[in-house]
């Protein structure tokens, strides 16, 4: 303990009120942080129950026999994805949907994407002209294509963005709906017919989106999931964790309030004419999924439109996450940056009731919590200390309140647990159940604290306009598993 | 500090008891699980005795059963549909479900719903009608699909009619999807489109009637292709594919050289080159 009995008294009383108002202060600030997030969640249940009450299969196939289903363009982005890609376009081509297009764009890959596509599946070299008038930085080397399908794979030069080869993908997409996945990930069966269906009952409906999960641990049969286990590696782990906080729970919240900020890249659905009209994705920018919902709600807003975002939990997209601690850590960096960038560039929607929900709430919580939180939590725990060494809070005190945030953290997670149990079989088994409770219990004291760190640079990066690229990902591809003799036939 | 200790008791208490919901919501689950691998042996020893040995099958041991077997009715045709449908009758399927649709609960309407068109070999045109003004607009899309899964061509105008109404209005895909179930066999059943040129009830007319292969649909999709709304456009156009002739290319082509919209112009361009035609 430091001792401040050398100071000036009156200095050490003003001292000792500041650090208790201020650590008062980061109390309320986290007290807020929970209630809201508990508020969401409160939301989310309702709307995920209210949804899966009412689910028909029946409905499914008659989206697929009917006249007014819209085709859907699917985008893909590739930069070194050779590891996932063939499942991934294999997944595409068996989609449960009548009409579908897909567009595979490899971005600059050094790894040989293209080739190991071209290897797999039969395609030839065609002079296809783009049919959209959409800005691309990099140039379009060659278009091949799909033998058998109406598939499209374009090489271009990279420029650092994924926002880029979506755009290149969307210049040559002709169908009235564009789904966007990465090329690392794999779309279940009846993911497309289900995601689309409210575009056909509501024309005011831009965008839908779906959930993401960690394709790590899933094991596959001809390109569709066949078993789902948890990860091996403890880092992979918590990313399905933070997935199922993340999509099952946070976004179907946000989408029940009106104000979902981000459709993932990973797996979402717009309208064509919306996203031309646009001029494609903000390729300058880091969070081109979120960059490009917050257009669709300013167009919209201003011009005083009718429209709609809307999340559906339950069509699924598996995509592998990172394995590594430091891929993990550049993501995050990535992530954080993207995220300060969209918000700078959404200062004049915050606060203003024209904006809705996403005015109101999502964007104040996001650049409260989500974009302040990670800084502001290692000042915190600067701030404690030194209350805690000069003797102005009891130790004891500091230490019942890092008990309680951990708890609340734990109790997060639990909840999230407790719904997907409710919701969806993917994590049902006895293996899975203890790994994910296990996650829950040692995620905050491993985790939390370098990916506070992670966000803060990131969030630094974004103040200091850094520039960034692709992430550079190690991928190993999907486990699959040989159907067994006698079933091929 | 006494705060604390309480937030603290608070916090942890709040964790132990997520932690009991989540291996509660487990062992319910497996519960749930084992109670319909009951019922699903239950309701296969019926469909034996009823379809296979025809002869008389058990009561159902609880309502859920009746249910399940009405499940089945709307997969079987001919004298299997009509073996169930005697057995749900007696066993009160049909007071049962008439019962559901009076329910305050919209799922349970939903179920009186399944219930009844599925018992009954011809349902009520009024009752059906009924339930497509339910104010849930869930419990009139199941009504809508349903009273379709029965091929009735009784059903086709109310449903259009319901797409096309201002107040409890029907989606277009579920109005699509229940006149797609149905024998659409006059152009004049789709009436209700073609008189208010309501947007959602025109593509739904245009779309079914093209698809059911309908002559007459052309000179309504030709007069739908100067619709304002480019998704009305985009179904004329597509209707025109499936049932034009040649007379259409005129005010196709006519449509397309002023055609704004993108994707409505594409469409314009295809039909016109599968009429024979070039497009621009």
């Amino acid at each position: 303990m430091i001792h401040t009995g050398l100071l000036d008294p009156g200095f050490v009383a003003v001292l000792e009120s500041s650090f208790v108002a201020i650590t008062i202060g980061f109390g309320i600030y986290f007290g807020l942080y929970q209630l809201t997030y508990l508020l969401i969640v409160v939301r989310a249940i309702g709307s995920i129950a209210e949804e899966r009450r009412w689910a028909s299969d029946e409905l499914l196939s008659g989206t697929f026999a009917s006249p007014l289903t819209p085709g859907v363009s699917v985008l893909v982005p590739a930069h070194n994805e050779s590891a996932g890609s063939i499942a991934c376009v294999e997944s595409l081509l068996r989609l449960q949907y009548p009409k579908v297009q897909v567009i595979v764009v490899d971005d600059g890959s050094t790894d040989g994407t293209s080739e190991v596509l071209r290897e797999h599946f039969p395609m030839t070299l065609t002079d296809e002209e783009p049919l959209s008038p959409i800005e691309v930085q990099g140039e379009i080397e060659s278009v091949h294509r799909f033998e058998g399908h109406d598939a499209l794979l374009v090489r271009k030069r990279s420029v650092g963005r994924r926002a880029d080869a979506v755009n290149a993908a969307l210049r040559f997409a002709r169908h009235e709906l564009v789904c966007m996945i990465d090329g690392d990930s794999i779309l279940s069966p009846t993911a497309l017919l289900r995601v689309v269906q409210p575009f056909i009952d509501d024309p005011t409906v831009v965008a839908t989106g779906g959930i993401v999960r960690p394709a790590n641990g899933v094991t596959l049969i001809e390109a569709e999931v066949d078993r789902v286990e948890m990860p091996r590696r403890f880092i992979e782990r918590i990313q399905v964790l933070e997935y199922l906080r993340a999509f099952l729970v946070g976004r179907a919240g946000w989408s029940a309030i009106k104000g979902l900020l981000i459709i993932s890249g990973a797996f979402g659905v717009f309208r064509r004419d919306t996203l031309v009209e646009l001029g494609g994705l903000d390729a300058e920018s880091l969070a081109e999924d979120a960059e490009l919902v917050v257009a669709a709600h300013r167009h919209h807003r201003t011009e005083r439109e009718p429209y709609r975002i809307v999340f559906v939990a339950d069509p699924v997209c598996w995509t592998e996450v990172p394995a590594t601690w430091s891929a993990v850590s550049r993501q995050r960096k990535r992530w954080a940056q993207g995220l300060g960038e969209l918000l700078r560039g959404c200062r004049d929607m915050m606060l203003r009731p024209r904006y809705g929900s996403l005015g109101l709430v999502t964007l104040p919580y996001f650049w409260l919590f989500e974009q302040w939180g990670a800084p502001l939590v290692g000042v915190a725990m600067i701030v404690t200390a030194l209350a805690g060494l000069f003797g102005f809070i009891p130790w004891l005190a500091i230490g019942l309140a890092l008990l309680i945030s951990y708890l609340v953290a734990v109790a997060t997670s639990l909840l999230a647990i407790a719904i997907e149990l409710g919701a969806t079989s993917d994590y049902r088994t006895g293996r899975s159940m203890r790994l994910l409770i296990g996650t829950a219990l040692l995620e905050p004291i491993l985790f939390y604290l370098p990916h506070a760190l992670w966000r803060s640079i990131g969030l630094w990066r974004a103040i200091r306009s850094t520039p960034s690229e692709w992430g550079a990902q190690q991928r190993a591809g999907f486990a699959q598993r040989a159907e067994a003799p006698g079933q091929a036939a | 500090m006494i705060a604390l200790l309480i937030a603290t008791a608070a916090a942890a208490g709040l964790c132990l008891t997520l932690l009991v919901v989540v291996l509660v919501v487990r062992a319910r689950i497996a519960r749930l699980d084992a109670r319909s691998r009951g019922q699903r042996t239950e309701v296969s020893g019926i469909l034996r005795a009823l379809l296979v040995e025809e002869g008389d099958a058990p009561a159902p041991r609880r309502e859920s059963t009746l249910h399940a077997v009405a499940s089945v009715v709307a997969r079987v045709h001919g004298e299997d549909r009509e073996a169930l449908q005697r057995w749900l009758e007696r066993h009160g399927a049909v007071e049962l479900a008439r019962r559901g649709m009076r329910a305050r609960q919209p799922l349970e309407r939903a179920r009186g719903i399944r219930l009844y068109v599925r018992t009954t070999p011809t349902p009520s045109s009024q009752l059906m009608g009924r339930m497509l003004d339910d104010p849930d607009p869930r419990v009139r899309a199941v009504a809508a699909l349903e009273w379709g899964s029965t091929g009735s061509s009784d059903a086709i105008a109310p449903v259009l009619a319901a797409a096309c109404r201002d107040d409890l209005r029907l989606p277009p895909l579920v109005a699509s999807i229940a006149i797609m179930r149905c024998r659409l066999l006059d152009v004049g059943e789709l009436h209700a489109a073609w008189s208010t040129r309501d947007p959602d009830g025109l593509r739904v007319a245009l779309g079914t009637g093209s698809a059911a292969g309908l002559a007459g649909v052309a000179p309504h999709a030709i007069a739908a292709l100067d619709h304002d709304d480019a998704l009305v456009r985009i179904a004329a156009a597509d209707a025109l594919r499936r049932v034009g002739t040649r007379r259409a290319l005129e005010p196709l082509l006519a449509r397309a050289q002023q055609e704004s919209n993108a994707i409505a112009r594409r469409h314009l361009d295809e039909t016109i080159v599968a009429l024979g035609g070039s497009a621009r």
